[in-house]
């Protein structure tokens, strides 16, 4: 039980690193990004590449995949999102489906279509009261939550969170101040982006990495986001880790179901609190 | 008894109250017209009377009922419709299209779901071109009514209104952004609803409704501050005070002085 | 009791007169004149396809059509069409394997399963705003596939699909070629008749409305809830009859009939053909079926092809191919107008 709960915080942390962007963009902008998944996959690979043909540690690998990501996502937004930008919101979601099929097919093309396993960088663990646990697990947990507080204190400190803040509270009214919007949207794209290439870097070697990875984790981003509330960062924060816990306690109980559930829990929130607008 | 009354009506965004713990009454057949400066709340209080979204306190009572926490459909359905501040009309469709879903309704198709589905658009022509004939726009039935000058789609949304038989017609400044011409038409047509229905009117140039009216609303900053009749509130200080400020209040009392 | 059980029959019977009067009225003749060219269309790809492709082409029309009322008509994008292709396919496999040995009594199980699936999802979805509701429905699509492959995979045989049995009874026999493709053009035409009605109905008005502005919709009484889920329904209901087809025509059900990824080649070939209009849908089926029947493409950088075509058309072909040929069409009309015009004035 302790294992599973031990889980469910890592999977919570990563969760809370790939919903943050979403978050954001879904928040502020009502813009579903879909190629969001694809920073995310394209960071694992980054990494498994730059190891395995560069030669360098993990860590170093890590920071490519996490650089190389953020440019992608700055180009998604600079060059797909940006332009769609006041129109129908199903345009920019058939966009950036269009971006993610596209991202697919070059990774397939660049690695393959078979998972890569990647090994536990630390190779470490540690014993609390009796229990074994990886030292890299505990290191992912502890990065999700030094990366909630910095957020935190990036949306109250400087004047790009404060103007990410407002729009989340109420997108219209930010939007009538007449500041430039756009730029500071775009920075925060980017910044979910980077999260995103990081939660794809540490998910790697708890998980395998394949082509598809992120459409499937995108759903579940969809559900932490729905569950923790629309634009409310804190909420992502623990919607993500209930839901790691979900998954990981249901998985244990039974395996099968240990996906359905998430939905369940999002079906349940849809159904008490539908987005209206 | 009051077509329409509410009572405490209050809507807050955050810090600012738009609405401040407003009585209304709206007798039958009556005319009102609600006047105010940019941002008093006028058009926040129609969104509330019209369901466009729940009061933050208060209650609003159409007919003797409770309908404050009605939805927008419910209350078009007992007779309360509105307009736009914003003209909302369907610019992709045909000017004869907009009308179609308000005639439909009304010749009872809504009760039969398969009826509905079934019978063609083109069945209801006459109607809609009935409801065209009200608001003089029979003749471009055929044009998509977005490449209708701003004018005629003001003018096509009120044909909108009033094809769904309102008891109570709320217009949102149905003046705003028409030329001289088109404000000539429009104020015809009201004219000729006026004593047959209840309208209430939201306006923020009082000479453009003040013979029209049969009582003046004043709104500032969220409160009435003021209302009866036409005369009477334009002689009320407090209205000149809040529309034109203190300076321009005491320099048109000295033009009319000279 | 008694009374309201008249009523009930008063309200059927008027459902039939009107039904009748439907059929009878004036632009029946245009109505037909489609269909048969729609019917010239199919058979005319015979010969080039042969049988069975035709009918699998026959099939996605089915399917497009069904998603274009959703997104094409009422402005509701759905990337969860499938689950309801899924449903549908997959009551006919295990209704012809558990059931029954009547495929016609299996379709209209599929049928009815899929309109169930899409009443239930549908409450839900509904009501979301945006593209939000493109992604609720992935995530229900992804939990039938998931249902599919996992916890139900003694009945669906997981991966390996479910082959299907009894494909003949009585004179309706599955297993002929020419038989599905008669049977599958048959119910084409009858799909496209129904929406043809539906689309030109004044409830083919509201949805274009709700599609443009729903919430004025609202302030013009409708409770637009309950037209969306309504039809979100159909959608599901036709799309499930198409899945119940696909599932006799290859005697086979597997897993990809409800694939997640799948559905962008649905919205690929309702956008490409031109939504909003059923011609658009048939016309975005059958190219789209060609492209990945005919082009090589299909096997390699299929995705990344899909995806640049999806670019190309959001950013510079909205409209389609049959929006194009519309704007070709009145560019022409009008400079044959403004042509004559200027005759007439140097005149
Ligand atoms: N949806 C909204 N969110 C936040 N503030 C709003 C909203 N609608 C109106 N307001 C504010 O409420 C006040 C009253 O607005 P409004 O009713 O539109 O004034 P009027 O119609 O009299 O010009 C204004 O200060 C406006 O900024
Ligand atoms: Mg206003």
């Amino acid at each position: 039980m302790i294992y599973a709960i031990m889980y469910g915080l890592t999977v919570g942390a990563v969760l809370y690193l790939i919903s943050v962007g979403f978050s954001l963009t879904f928040g502020t902008m009502r813009v579903i990004n879909f190629a969001h998944t694809i920073t995310y996959t394209l960071g694992a690979y980054l990494l498994i590449a730059s190891i395995r043909s560069l030669g360098v540690p993990f860590f170093w690998g890590g920071a490519v995949g996490v650089a190389v990501a953020a440019l992608a996502g700055y180009g998604i937004e600079r060059f797909v999102i940006r332009r769609l930008y006041g129109e129908s919101l199903d345009y920019t979601f058939i966009a950036t489906y269009a971006v993610f099929l596209i991202g697919v097919d070059i990774v397939k093309w660049l690695w393959g279509v078979f998972p890569k396993p990647v090994s536990d960088p630390l190779g470490k663990t540690v014993d609390i009261l009796g229990f074994v646990f990886p030292t890299y697990r505990l290191l992912v947990i502890l990065l999700a939550i030094v990366v909630f507080f910095g957020l935190e204190l990036f949306m109250r400190k400087t004047m790009v969170g404060k103007i990410i803040v407002a729009a989340l509270d109420n997108r219209e009214g930010v939007r009538c101040l007449g500041i430039g919007v756009e730029k500071y949207f775009s920075l925060a794209f980017v910044l979910g982006s980077a999260l995103a290439a990081l939660g794809g870097v540490l998910y790697a070697p708890i998980t395998a990495v394949h082509p598809y990875m992120g459409s499937h984790i995108l759903l579940l981003c969809f559900a932490v986001v729905l569950t923790g509330g629309l634009g409310n960062l804190r909420g992502t924060f623990l919607a993500s880790f209930a839901l790691g816990m979900l998954i990981s306690i249901t998985g244990r109980y039974w395996p099968a179901g240990s996906e359905i559930v998430a939905f369940i829990a999002m079906a349940a929130v849809l159904l008490a609190r539908p987005i209206e607008a | 008894m009051s077509l329409l009354t509410t009572s405490g009506l209050t809507k807050r965004f955050g810090g600012l109250v738009a609405v401040n713990s407003v009585d209304l009454r709206i007798e039958e057949n009556e005319t009102l017209g609600v006047i105010g400066p940019n941002g008093s709340g006028k058009t926040t209080l129609f969104n509330l009377l019209s369901g466009f979204f729940p009061p933050t306190a208060g209650r609003i009572f159409f007919q003797g009922r409770d309908v404050t926490h009605l939805s927008p459909e419910e209350r078009v359905k007992m007779g309360m419709v509105r307009t736009f501040q914003l003209v909302s009309v369907f610019n992709s469709l045909k000017v004869w299209e907009n009308l179609v879903p308000c005639v439909a309704w009304k010749s009872g198709m809504y009760h039969s779901l398969w009826r509905f589905m079934t019978t063609p658009a083109a069945s209801t022509w006459a109607d809609s071109i009935e409801a065209l004939k009200l608001v003089g726009l029979e003749g471009q039935a055929e044009a998509v009514a977005g490449e209708l000058s701003y004018g005629d789609r003001r003018l096509l949304e009120i044909a909108l209104a009033l094809s769904l038989r309102p008891k109570l017609l709320l217009l949102d400044e149905p003046f705003s952004g028409l030329s001289d011409v088109e404000i000539a038409k429009v104020l015809a047509l009201l004219k000729s609803l006026k004593g047959k229905i209840t309208i209430g009117i939201i306006e923020h140039k009082i000479s453009m409704i003040v013979d029209f009216v049969d009582r003046l609303c004043v709104m500032n900053e969220g409160h009435i501050i003021c209302e009866g009749n036409p005369s009477e509130v334009l002689a009320n200080p407090l209205v000149n005070e809040c529309y034109w400020g203190k300076q321009e209040t005491l320099e048109r009392a000295g033009v009319s002085g000279v | 009791m008694g009374n309201v059980v008249k009523e009930r029959g008063l309200v059927l019977e008027k459902t039939f007169v009107a039904m009748g009067k439907q059929l009878t009225q004036a632009g029946v003749g245009q109505k037909v004149l489609e269909l048969i060219l729609i019917g010239v269309v199919f058979l005319i790809l015979v010969p080039f396809l042969g049988a069975h492709r035709a009918t699998d082409f026959a099939i996605f029309c089915i399917i497009v059509l069904s998603f274009d009322l959703l997104y094409g008509y009422m402005g509701r994008l759905s990337f969860g069409h499938l689950l309801y292709v899924g449903v549908g396919a997959y009551t006919v496999g295990l209704a012809l394997r558990y059931l029954t040995t009547n495929p016609l009594l299996a379709i209209v199980l599929g049928v009815v399963a899929a309109c169930l699936a899409g009443m239930a999802v549908g409450a839900i979805t509904v009501r979301i705003a945006g593209a939000a509701f493109a992604l609720a429905n992935l995530a229900f699509n992804r939990v039938g596939w998931f249902l599919v492959m996992s916890p139900l995979k003694d009945i669906t045989g997981g991966e390996n699909g479910l082959s299907i049995r009894n494909l003949s009874f009585w004179y309706v026999n599955f297993r002929n070629p020419t038989f599905r493709f008669w049977f599958v053009l048959a119910s084409l035409l009858l799909v496209f008749l129904l929406l043809r009605i539906f689309t030109s109905s004044s409830y083919g008005v509201l949805l274009r409305s709700i599609k443009e502005d729903e919430k004025r919709v609202r302030f013009l009484g409708y409770n637009t809830q309950l037209y969306k889920w309504v039809t979100f329904v159909l959608a599901a209901t036709v799309a499930g009859f198409g899945g119940a087809l696909t599932a006799l025509n290859y005697g086979y059900v597997n897993p990809n009939t409800l694939d997640v990824h799948a559905n962008a080649g649905i919205v690929f070939a309702c956008l490409l053909g031109g939504s909003g209009r059923l011609y658009g849908a048939l016309l975005g089926g059958i190219i789209y079926m060609l492209i990945t029947n005919l082009l090589p493409v299909y096997f390699q950088r299929w995705e990344f092809f899909l995806g640049v075509a999806l670019l190309l058309i959001v950013f510079r072909f909205r409209g389609g191919i049959w929006g194009g040929l519309e704007a070709l069409y009145s560019g022409l009309a009008a400079r044959a107008k403004s042509g004559s015009s200027k005759e007439g004035m140097s005149r």
